[in-house]
């Protein structure tokens, strides 16, 4: 039986450093993923789990559970996200580092599909990547977290219709520009 | 035609619905529009659409081992000393800010031509004052000038204030923002505000820590003894 996140928290505040290694083990996955999403680029979503997963080692100590433990991982890491944005790169600077890695690693298939499929993808994350940082933190934890609405108000600390506000925005942000896309497959 | 609920609103609502978040209610509400809505159920086909699309966005694969990243974040976390952290450059930033505040208490700020002139003296070795220097706008004060002093005079205690008021210089700008303003009260010599923003600077630095405040709380006291006090207000 898997410890709840609750006995894993009580565990590494008595000192027990091994709960954080379960803690990583349970969330790494969504911290990197998240951070990725939310940067652009694999290299930079590296460098923000990296920093995540120092703060939060140092916070657990302090961890009181007002708010659950994936709520609070998830905003560390989109606060991290957002400093970054601010600190270091622009937008624009950030969709040049993208446009510049492969896309996804996909099944292969013949040259052509793989070549049209890497295509559309990196379109795709273009996309998501252009749109507003509000719009698309919460596309990215609706959709590839796939995360109710609820917890996304909660992680954001926002009310959920001013979630789902910025979800109708994104989506439609999203609709008109990849609407080029799905009119052509080329 | 659509039913009282304009298309817009009920628009705003689609997230739920593609999302399988919705209400009974509120699908039957939405069903009821879209069956007298050709536009309506045109934009919910792009998006159903436009959320297959989004799904092509895949990522490598990617794993990370639990332990090594545990320990990198362990090491990171212990490597830094206490006194190295964040609350505490804070500290030494507001520490830093009383130093500034002394050399600003004695300055001689001036307009010359295009060119604005910043003399700083320090306690006790009075520079008279050029009238209505007060009234330059904050924004045109050299923020380099001011930390180029600010840094020799950290020096004069220890390379660790200096280093941390470098740190200050790349620090994020709400704090940077903060002493610049905490320097311009104390060009126009409200003592009050300015120490009200060292305060704020200082508080969440110190929560933490008992022996920082006090340090904090002492400097303070150097500001508010009054040996050549400007202005009273």
């Amino acid at each position: 039986m898997h410890p709840s996140d609750e006995d894993l928290v009580q565990r590494f505040q008595s000192g027990d450093e091994a709960a954080f290694v379960d803690i990583v083990a349970r969330f790494d996955p969504a911290v990197l993923e998240l951070a990725w999403r939310m940067t652009g680029d694999r290299d930079s979503g590296e460098d923000v789990r990296q920093v995540a997963w120092i703060q939060i080692h140092r916070g657990l100590r302090r961890f009181e559970g007002r708010a659950r433990l994936s709520t609070w991982i998830h905003r560390i890491v989109l606060n991290l996200c957002h400093d970054r944005r601010r600190r270091h790169a622009s937008r624009d600077q950030a969709e040049e580092r993208f446009r510049s890695r492969r896309p996804a690693d996909l099944p292969p298939t013949t040259p052509d599909e793989i070549h049209e499929r890497r295509d559309l993808a990196q379109r795709v994350a273009h996309a998501v990547i252009a749109l507003p940082p509000r719009e698309r933190e919460v596309v990215v934890l609706r959709h590839y977290h796939e995360l109710p609405f609820p917890a996304i108000a909660e992680i954001l600390e926002a009310p959920v219709t001013t979630v789902k506000s910025r979800m109708a925005k994104g989506l439609e942000l999203l609709r008109a520009r990849l609407a080029q896309l799905q009119g052509d497959p080329s | 035609m659509n039913d009282r609920t304009s298309c817009s609103g009920i628009r705003t609502r689609f997230p739920d619905l593609l999302y399988g978040e919705a209400s009974p209610e509120a699908r039957r509400s939405l069903a009821h529009h879209l069956e007298t809505c050709l536009s309506c159920r045109e934009e919910l086909a792009l998006l159903r659409s436009t959320l297959h699309t989004l799904d092509l966005w895949e990522l490598e694969p990617f794993a990370g081992d639990p332990h090594a990243i545990a320990a990198a974040a362990r090491a990171s976390d212990w490597e830094r000393p206490r006194t190295a952290r964040k609350w505490v450059r804070l500290s030494w930033i507001a520490a830093a800010a009383v130093l500034v505040f002394l050399c600003v208490l004695e300055s001689e700020v001036r307009v010359d031509g295009a060119e604005m002139v910043v003399r700083l003296g320090l306690p006790g070795r009075s520079v008279p004052r050029s009238e209505g220097a007060s009234a330059v706008p904050a924004t045109v004060l050299d923020e380099s000038r001011i930390q180029a002093i600010a840094r020799e005079e950290v020096l004069r205690h220890s390379s660790q204030e200096a280093e941390l008021w470098v740190d200050f210089a790349a620090a994020q700008d709400r704090e940077r923002a903060r002493l610049i303003r905490a320097l311009d009260l104390a060009r126009a010599e409200d003592r009050r505000r300015f120490l009200e923003l060292v305060d704020s600077l200082a508080s969440h630095s110190v929560q933490e820590n008992e022996r920082t405040r006090d340090a904090l709380i002492e400097l303070a006291s150097l500001v508010t003894t009054p040996q050549k006090a400007p202005t009273a207000r």
